[in-house]
């Protein structure tokens, strides 16, 4: 019987023996010159600027790489120069003269020039990557780039487009990611098949901002560092790592044992029990991203105008911020987020069934009518889309849900084949212009147009609307200016096919130690270089 | 001396037996070839069923019809479905998967990163299975029916009842969160990124090479949560294998033989039982092993452990079919092979008896 | 006095040393089968455990107090922890879990029944045929069966849930697809195992067709090992219906699935318990239930090594 007492022996020395583990020390906290952020950073698929156009990774770039002009965050219409010092316009409106700022470093060490700043601008039109068209709106395209924007003396440049555009609309574009410098040399040594160094910049770093990007590991984590040669104030970090954390309840656990210093992107319900406790904060910052409905106009009952009107009717604005943003985020009932040129305040709609009810009368669905609305497949747009299920049916509208993941909605946007979609849409620059193109400009409503904008996926013509979008961007008059984009977010009110919900802020909850963060209204504008720790 | 070889009884027992053995490696590489083919033809059906547009997966969002158009061509998508078989085929043979939307790298590069994480998850699992498994299942096969066997079947078929998937976060806000016992979620502490070489891709493997024995133990800490609870479950599966493998030998003619001839208990099982009953394990193990690979999709989702299950889980989430499919073809493969290998050796093992 | 006496009676029928009729004899047979299945306590447990889900599943409208698709106000209902209105409290649609989790048992029960009945038709079929004729239709069928067994089950259901998009449909194809080998393997060696016995032959003399000997000689010979089988296979089901729906890919929300709720349950805090533990604890009891039944039935109709 020994050979079962060996076996007992064996199997009772297990549990101790895994016991043990728990006895070996665990590091506490984090160290104290690093920032641990957790966040979900599936989405980010490249790190060269000229390819950037998601969120995680637009903040790295943000933090990483310095861009032409800059925004005040409190004040966006206040642009100023970062690596540009100053700026003149020619008579005719047509051409902006950039003068450079000296003596900036890339982290290479080597001088910041003006041939940089060119080659950066190039090789976005070169490329032809999605945010291109930040750039090449203009009508700046690879036949005329080498013209359009060119070295004209020691620190100066000519940027030159095809009608004069508003200049407050052009500056604004240059504070995208897409103006962002690389380092020409460093990228050029890269480069392979006249890629413009793109194959190896998506993974690597040639910049000159605060922080250096040392290394990435997919779906792991983003390894940040303090740039010795950067030219502003130094960062007080001396590391910086995001780790990829998908479930957010796994972020929050991390957050509350000290393991990261920030979790981001919380839901409404883990952040209202983060606030109860004492060793974390939040911040939360209103973001230039809007949530809104959008109606396919090839769909019967939704192109009657007095049905779009009913249903504007039978939606609770403000339950819906208050649930599924926990009370952080404003009700917007038009296309531009707050704080924007001609952004609109107020907030003409509310729940009203009965009014809701006489519309839809008057339209010939007094009994209502069934529809689909596509949604992704993740909170909170499953949670909104419930709710509006349930709204809807108040006026006799049964919606039913088809709920699928993120690109198979676009798939399904893109081909038309949605009736109502809720969806998500962010600026991609701090101008009005950014959203009026989106949601009112529609040349062309053909299968094989140029512009597939939101208006056109809605298959929404508003040819008044086109040419209105067109004539903001060429008013130099900040004032008129102003006043076109309001009449023209009044008019989408009336007539499109959106009913727009709520703008989201962004909320970060962070271990209480942590001083000094700036949230922007842009996550590019997110700037970790003034953080402490204490 | 040739003849010798040839004409001699043993000589041709030899060959025979030779020819008989090689016969059943040629099967099982016929096996392992239509089976796979089998798998890549589901793949490929698969692939084209996707209501993801493939060409708006490869060019994105914001492209003119011309740009589309062209990446249509290059994809193939105008040829007929068996000419994209075959060329699906070599290419998955040249270990082109394409490349996965969620991180912009091919995924065959992909795979080759998260694999080893999974490996490490999977091998401590079963080590875990086989070290508590085996005793318990001879235990509960010499004392057959006794309460002890009793519990150690309602243990087994707990670990079999239980869905990972709802014990796990429970596990892990209660030992990682409140008591602090083990480390929290991922592979290893953030901090410790990139201090060790990456020579095998394995943490305890480099982290040892590299004598970072903090390192080590943080991987470890890590690793036990979600170790332990694959290691429950090949344990489960183990431990019952055991037992009627051991309740099978002792049958046997020969067990009565040597009670008869006065060999102690100890004896017979150390010696003969035992023994004879191990070989059988070997195809066992094997299996539980390609189960667990498999059942790694879960566990690495709920312990966020960065290996192929939560690449997969989190493409299939998103619709990256090429990153799915190539972890798919991945798995699927090793699961083959492991499969078809445990059949083999079984049927070796059972006819060699015979 | 009329009732016992009545029972006694059926006993003693039930238990009758020359049954009357067949059919006598078939409840004979099950009463003592029964007998025995009682014996063995874990076996009942989880007999009356899968009796009390399905018991659930069929009157689940009835049974359920609240709507389990509509929630209530979500400004005042939601995440409320158990009460007397709410036995198991609110999810974050404010709906009610109670009833929830008693209609998330159809989709699991739904599966296990449709994998199940193709599943066993299709390998006893399969199994009795190629071990029936043997030769090479037998090789070829076996060979056959070795391809679909070798395929790893919850990765082909992956990739078909990829390609053919989240539902019921693509998880019953990929189980189906995966587990009907092991029965036909079953089938054919007890069929093997009977083949040359002499009542076999007496019926061909007896000029029974193949056809008939199939269905009347071979057939209810394999359903024993094939119900032990069956019913391990059938939390085996359970399990990953649950899974593919956590990693929300199986039946799709707001439809109650218990995966499902478990994986929506993740996107709030641990301090509203509820909303995963008790969809957890009944799909966990669910597939006890099945492994306890199948254990003992594999105790009471003998040992069979689990494939």
């Amino acid at each position: 019987m020994n050979l079962v007492a060996f076996f007992a022996f064996l199997v009772f020395l297990f549990p101790p023996f895994s016991f043990l583990f728990p006895v070996i020390p665990a590091l506490s906290g984090t160290p104290r010159d690093t920032l641990i952020q957790a966040w979900a950073l599936d989405d980010v698929l490249s790190l060269d600027p000229a390819d950037i156009f998601e969120v995680s990774a637009s903040e790295i770039a943000g933090n990483s790489y310095e861009r032409l002009l800059g925004y005040d965050l409190d004040d966006v219409s206040k642009i100023f120069g970062v690596v540009a010092k100053s700026w003149r316009v020619s008579r005719d409106g047509r051409t902006i003269f950039f003068k450079i700022r000296k003596g900036k470093r890339f982290a290479s060490g080597r001088p910041l020039t003006v041939a940089d700043v060119v080659f950066s601008l190039h090789r976005v039109i070169f490329l032809e990557k999605t945010p291109s068209f930040i750039i090449s709106q203009f009508g700046i395209n690879k036949d005329n780039v080498k013209q359009a924007i060119r070295q004209t003396g020691n620190d100066e440049f000519a940027f030159t487009m095809d009608r004069p555009h508003a200049l407050s609309l052009v500056l604004s574009c240059l504070t995208a990611t897409v103006s962002s410098v690389v380092d020409r040399k460093l990228v050029l040594s890269h480069e392979s098949d006249g890629d413009y160094g793109n194959g190896w910049l998506r993974t690597h770093y040639a910049g000159s901002g605060p922080f250096l990007i040392r290394d990435w590991s997919p779906n792991e984590a983003i390894f940040l560092e303090r740039n010795e040669f950067y030219g502003g104030q130094k960062p007080w970090l001396s590391r910086m790592i995001y780790r990829h954390i998908p479930e957010q309840g796994i972020r929050r656990l991390l957050l509350e044992k000290g393991d990261v210093d920030f979790a981001r992107f919380l839901g409404a319900d883990m952040l209202s029990i983060l606030e109860k406790r004492e060793d974390i904060s939040l911040l939360s910052v209103p973001k230039g991203m809007l949530y809104y409905l959008a109606f396919n106009q090839k769909s019967k009952p939704l192109s009657h105008s007095a049905v779009r009107e009913a249903l504007k009717y039978l939606v609770d604005y403000q339950a819906l911020v208050d649930v599924f943003s926990g009370g952080r985020g404003q009700v917007r009932q038009f296309f531009l987020p707050g704080g924007l040129l001609g952004s609109r305040d107020e907030t003409p709609y509310h729940s009203d069934v009965e009014r809701a009810r006489s519309l839809l009368a008057k339209a010939g669905y007094p009994d209502g009518f069934s529809l689909s609305m596509d949604v992704r497949n993740i909170m909170p747009f499953t949670g909104i889309a419930e709710a509006l299920q349930q709204s809807f049916a108040k006026g006799g509208i049964r919606l039913t849900l088809n709920q699928i993941d993120h690109r198979h909605l676009l798939t399904r946007y893109r081909r038309r084949e949605h009736a109502i979609v809720l969806a998500y849409w962010g600026l991609h620059y701090q101008d009005p212009h950014s959203n009026a193109h989106a949601f009112a400009f529609n040349p062309d409503n053909s299968k094989d147009t140029r512009f597939k904008t939101l208006a056109w996926r809605n298959s929404w013509v508003a040819a008044d609307l086109t040419a209105l979008v067109k004539e903001a961007a060429l008013e130099s008059d900040i004032a008129e200016r102003s006043l076109l984009y309001r009449e023209l977010q009044e008019e989408v009110r009336r007539r499109g096919p959106y009913i727009f919900l709520y703008q989201e802020d962004e909320t970060v909850a962070m271990r209480l130690n942590i001083k000094g963060l700036r949230l922007g209204p842009s996550f590019d504008s997110n700037s970790f270089r003034t953080i402490v720790k204490e | 001396m040739r003849l010798l070889l040839f004409s001699s009884p043993a000589g041709r027992i030899f060959f025979i037996s030779l020819y008989r053995f090689s016969l059943r490696i040629a099967g099982f590489i016929l096996m392992l070839f239509v089976t796979s083919l089998g798998l890549l033809a589901i793949t490929f059906l698969v692939s084209r069923m996707s209501p993801v547009d493939p060409v708006l997966v490869l060019v994105g969002d914001n492209v003119t019809g011309e740009v589309y158009r062209r990446a249509y061509y290059e994809l193939g998508l105008d040829k007929s479905l068996l000419t994209q078989f075959s060329l699906y085929c070599l290419k998955i043979l040249r270990g082109d998967f394409g490349i996965s939307i969620l991180t912009g790298h091919p995924v065959i590069d992909d795979l080759r990163r998260v694999f080893p994480a999974t490996i490490e998850l999977a091998t401590l699992g079963i080590l875990i299975g086989v070290l508590v498994g085996v005793p318990l299942g001879v235990l509960a096969a010499l004392r057959e029916n006794s309460p002890f066997d009793q519990g150690v079947r309602f243990f087994c078929l707990f670990g079999y009842s239980l869905p990972i998937f709802w014990l796990g976060p429970i596990a892990l806000s209660v030992f990682y969160a409140d008591l602090g016992w083990v480390s929290g979620p991922g592979r290893i502490d953030v901090v410790y990124y990139g201090t060790v070489p990456s020579v095998t891709g394995f943490i305890l493997f480099d982290s040892a090479l590299a004598s970072r024995w903090d390192v080590f133990r943080d991987g470890l800490r890590h690793l036990i949560l979600p170790g332990f609870f694959l290691g429950y479950f090949s344990f489960a599966y183990i431990s019952r294998m055991t037992r009627f493998l051991i309740l099978r030998e002792l049958s046997r003619g020969y067990v009565l033989t040597a009670r008869i001839r006065g060999f102690s208990d100890f004896r017979i099982i150390r010696y003969h039982v035992f023994r004879n009953a191990l070989p059988f394990l070997v195809p066992v193990i094997a299996l539980s092993y390609a189960h667990l690979l498999e059942g790694a999709v879960i566990t690495e989702t709920v312990f966020a452990w960065p290996g192929l299950g939560q690449y997969m889980s989190h493409a299939l989430r998103n619709a990256d079919m090429n990153a799915v499919l190539g972890g798919v073809i991945v798995v699927g493969l090793v699961f083959i092979c492991l499969n078809l290998f445990s059949d083999f050796l079984k049927k070796l093992l059972n006819s060699h008896l015979h | 006095m009329f009732l016992p006496s009545f029972f006694f009676g059926l006993r003693a029928w039930f238990l009758s040393n020359s049954p009357h009729s067949r059919f006598q004899a078939k409840l004979g047979r099950l009463y003592r089968f029964w007998r025995v299945l009682c014996a063995n306590r874990m076996a009942m447990i989880g007999f009356f455990l899968v009796l009390f889900w399905l018991f659930i599943a069929i009157f689940a409208d009835f049974l359920s107090p609240h709507s389990y698709l509509e929630g209530e106000s979500l400004q005042s209902a939601r995440l409320q922890p158990p009460s007397f209105t709410h036995w198991f409290g609110t999810d974050g649609h404010a709906r009610d879990i109670y009833s929830r989790v008693l209609h998330g048992s159809r989709p699991s029960l739904f599966a296990v029944f449709m994998v199940i009945s193709i599943v066993v038709t299709t390998g006893l079929l399969v199994g009795v045929f190629a071990g029936y004729v043997g030769g090479l239709t037998d090789l070829f069928l076996m060979r056959l069966t070795d391809i679909f067994l070798s395929f790893p089950r919850f990765i082909l259901a992956l990739a078909l849930l990829a390609g053919l998009g989240p539902g019921m449909m693509s998880i019953l194809i990929a189980l189906a697809l995966t587990l009907w080998p092991v029965y036909a393997r079953i089938a054919r060696s007890e069929t093997l195992s009977v083949l040359h016995m002499d009542y076999i032959a007496a019926a061909h003399l007896r000029g029974g067709s193949s056809a008939q000997i199939i269905r009347i000689d071979l057939i209810p010979l394999c359903l024993s090992p094939v119900i032990v089988r069956a019913t391990t296979d059938m939390s085996l089901i359970i399990l990953m219906v649950g899974g593919l729906g956590f990693l929300g890919i199986g039946v799709q929300p707001p439809s109650p699935e218990w995966g499902t709720m478990i994986a929506e349950g993740r996107n709030y805090p641990t301090e509203y318990w509820w909303v995963t533990a008790i969809p957890g604890f009944a799909l966990f009891t669910l597939s006890l239930g099945f492994n306890l039944l199948g254990d003992g039935l594999c105790a009471v109709l003998g040992p069979q090594e689990r494939v």
